[in-house]
């Protein structure tokens, strides 16, 4: 996909306009918010990132005159006070994402690859039930089944299958599901994530031959897009 | 009623103004009594002159004339030609003389006296002055009618001014309190918006006439200064945060990206989120102490929390051997910022998970005054309790255990930006660490 990153710090735009080119992506790096804007509204990224603050246009004023011009597409905020407020803030502005600098490079992918994703869900109709081979999730009986054999799940479990099958071949991170599933805005100090991942997989994977749910080290956890 | 009176007496401003109407009322009227009783004293003086004089008069008379019966004729003739003023005289063999009035000459000295039916005078007072003389004992006598009369108008005129003086004074006392009490309000209601994080809130008194208005208008200078001094800070911070993540958002990248994977690697990146975590620790205590969050506050069930908490960490707790239970014994709903209060919650109960040691029994207690954290572990001897709300401060057997040393310092952040008190003491049956946060009565939206 086409990515259009604002970053005032050079050396760190030539690591990301690195990084996403070799994960296949095409890659925009422009260093100053008016440049941005210009490149955001003349030409179709799929997915923009945009460092809060820059000199010329901060992010946010970017990200304010592209959702007047009445653009659409997906925004990644970065921001170095990673902080309620200025999550509010960028949310209320049109920002679909948040991301706290410094990140971990996967992370930054993971989110993308999410927010494009979303870009294209849009308009067609929400699934009622999710599907990873022979494993269902019916979102309306809130029932689980493995081939065909039903397997009694935790409303946390049940959050943690549905946001992974619901982004399903695509990684999801620690941060981004402690947010999703727990709406946690911070990393706890225990191993909240691993237990809970470890409990899902003892139930839908451990009595089965395939395993669906598989870790990323140094990543997150995917269920992989099967044909 | 009792809390209406109780506003009242709050009010210093109303408070003293009233006080000095009701010292002022009161002198006033006491000012009057006593001028009021002054004057009649001086009326009765002036009557009293005017008898004695008559007696002396009279006295010599009787003393030089010896003829006692045309001397009586005589004056009786005069006395009733003048209707105001009688006598009556008994000599020492009981003989009386003039208005046959014993019950004068029973009295000695000045004397009121009740004369009815003697004069026809609309009053039967008469002031009588009675002494002894040549020969026997003279009474002279005078209506008491206009002495009274004025006496009466005198009393009723100072009480009419009185009435009016204390009414137009409650009445001053009453606007001047309620107006300065209202400067006062104004000043204490900016001052409330300022500690409630607001620091944009003035006073801007509307005249520049008194003290009152000095006292707004320097309240309203510092807290400009203050307002000022705290977006310079502010700024510093984000540049400071910039200026340092930015370059450790590098090194970071640069280690993922031009070194192979390996566990020197790993170490490498994990030294780097420690630094990023406590750097994040730090700015986010800060944050929560600049108290900006509370522009966020919404109603927030504790009962809902408490599940959420538990049914996050409930797992995690019982892989270590451990259990956390939820003791719902209310469920109140509190003005708060609900990922802030979440992760207070957390914060305590990870602490007790790490130093409460294995098989410890955690317990998230929800009571009509708040929520709190109960363990059966060690505790923390009470000498240390306070420092480890302090930043950093880290106790000498968790060294060993993971953390940063900052989750009980923004546990109390997040806990003062909502008002609310954080402890930690000894449980009642003193087995274990009981960490409660209390809200304020204000905090509570319902409460059941």
């Amino acid at each position: 996909m086409r990515i259009l990153v604002l970053e005032d710090d050079e050396q760190l735009g030539a690591y990301l306009d690195e990084g996403l080119s070799s994960a296949g992506h095409q890659v925009d790096v422009v260093g100053d918010g008016r440049h941005a804007l210009t490149a955001a509204t003349s030409s179709n990224h799929d997915v923009v990132v945009l460092d809060r603050m820059t000199p010329g246009l901060d992010g946010l004023a970017v990200l304010k005159a592209i959702r007047a011009a009445g653009l659409r597409v997906p925004v990644l905020m970065l921001t170095v006070m990673n902080q309620v407020e200025d999550r509010v803030e960028g949310l209320d502005a049109g920002a679909d994402d948040y991301l706290a600098k410094p990140f971990a490079f996967s992370e930054l992918l993971a989110r993308l690859n999410a927010l494009a994703r979303r870009g294209e869900a849009d308009g067609s109709g929400e699934p009622t039930t999710l599907r990873a081979q022979d494993l269902e999730l019916d979102l309306v009986r809130r029932r689980c089944t493995r081939a065909g054999q039903l397997i009694e799940l935790t409303s946390m479990e049940f959050r943690l299958l549905e946001t992974l099958l619901r982004g399903r071949g695509r990684v999801q991170t620690k941060t981004m599901l402690l947010e999703k599933v727990w709406g946690l805005g911070f990393v706890p100090t225990t191993s909240v994530v691993e237990t809970h991942v470890s409990r899902l997989r003892s139930r839908i994977d451990k009595p089965f031959d395939e395993q669906l749910l598989r870790t990323i080290r140094g990543a997150g956890y995917v269920i992989d897009a099967d044909a | 009623m009792p809390e209406l009176v109780r506003r009242l007496g709050r009010m210093a401003a109303l408070r003293s103004a009233l006080a000095l109407t009701a010292v002022f009322v009161l002198v006033s009227l006491l000012a009057g009594g006593a001028a009021a009783w002054l004057l009649e004293q001086e009326l009765e003086a002036l009557v009293d002159t005017t008898l004695t004089e008559r007696h002396a008069e009279l006295g010599a008379q009787l003393d030089a004339a010896g003829e006692l019966e045309r001397l009586a004729a005589t004056y009786d003739e005069w006395s009733k030609s003048h209707r105001m003023e009688l006598w009556s005289f008994e000599t020492d063999a009981g003989r009386t003389l003039g208005e046959p009035t014993p019950q004068v000459l029973e009295t000695t000295g000045y004397s009121y006296v009740d004369l009815e039916g003697i004069f026809p005078t609309e009053r039967d007072d008469w002031r009588v002055f009675v002494a002894p003389t040549e020969g026997g004992r003279l009474a002279v006598a005078v209506s008491a009618e206009n002495i009274l009369e004025s006496m009466e108008i005198v009393r009723n005129t100072f009480l009419a001014v009185g009435l009016v003086v204390s009414l137009v004074a409650i009445a001053g006392g009453l606007a001047v309190g309620v107006a300065t009490q209202r400067r006062h309000d104004r000043i204490l209601s900016t001052l409330q918006a300022i500690s409630d994080g607001n620091l944009s809130a003035r006073v801007s008194p509307e005249h520049d006439r008194d003290d009152v208005d000095t006292l707004a208008r320097r309240i309203d200078e510092s807290t400009a200064r203050t307002e000022k001094l705290l977006q310079q800070t502010r700024g510093l911070s984000v540049n400071i945060a910039h200026d340092l993540k930015t370059p450790l958002a590098r090194l970071r990248a640069q280690l993922e990206r031009e070194f192979p994977a390996s566990p020197e690697r790993e170490s490498a990146l994990g030294q780097v989120d420690g630094v990023i975590e406590s750097f994040d620790g730090i700015l986010q205590i800060a944050r929560v102490e600049a108290g900006d969050a509370k522009t966020l506050f919404a109603g927030v069930s504790l009962t809902d929390l408490a599940e959420t908490v538990v049914a996050t960490f409930g797992p995690v707790a019982e892989d270590s051997g451990c259990t956390l239970a939820l003791r719902p014994l209310a469920d109140p709903t509190v003005l708060g910022e609900r990922g802030l209060l979440v992760q207070l919650v957390a914060n305590l109960v990870e602490n007790s998970l790490q130093h409460g040691g294995t098989s410890t029994r955690i317990e998230v207690g929800v009571t009509p005054v708040g929520i709190e954290v109960l363990d059966d572990g060690p505790g923390i001897p009470a000498d240390e309790r306070s420092e480890v709300l302090a930043p950093h401060y880290r106790r000498e057997q968790s060294r060993s255990t993971p953390g940063h040393g900052l989750g009980l310092a923004l546990a109390k952040a997040i806990a003062e930006l909502h008002d609310a008190e954080l402890s930690l003491t000894d449980r009642e049956d003193g087995r274990g660490l009981r960490a409660r946060v209390v809200f304020p009565a204000r905090a509570f939206l319902t409460s059941s």
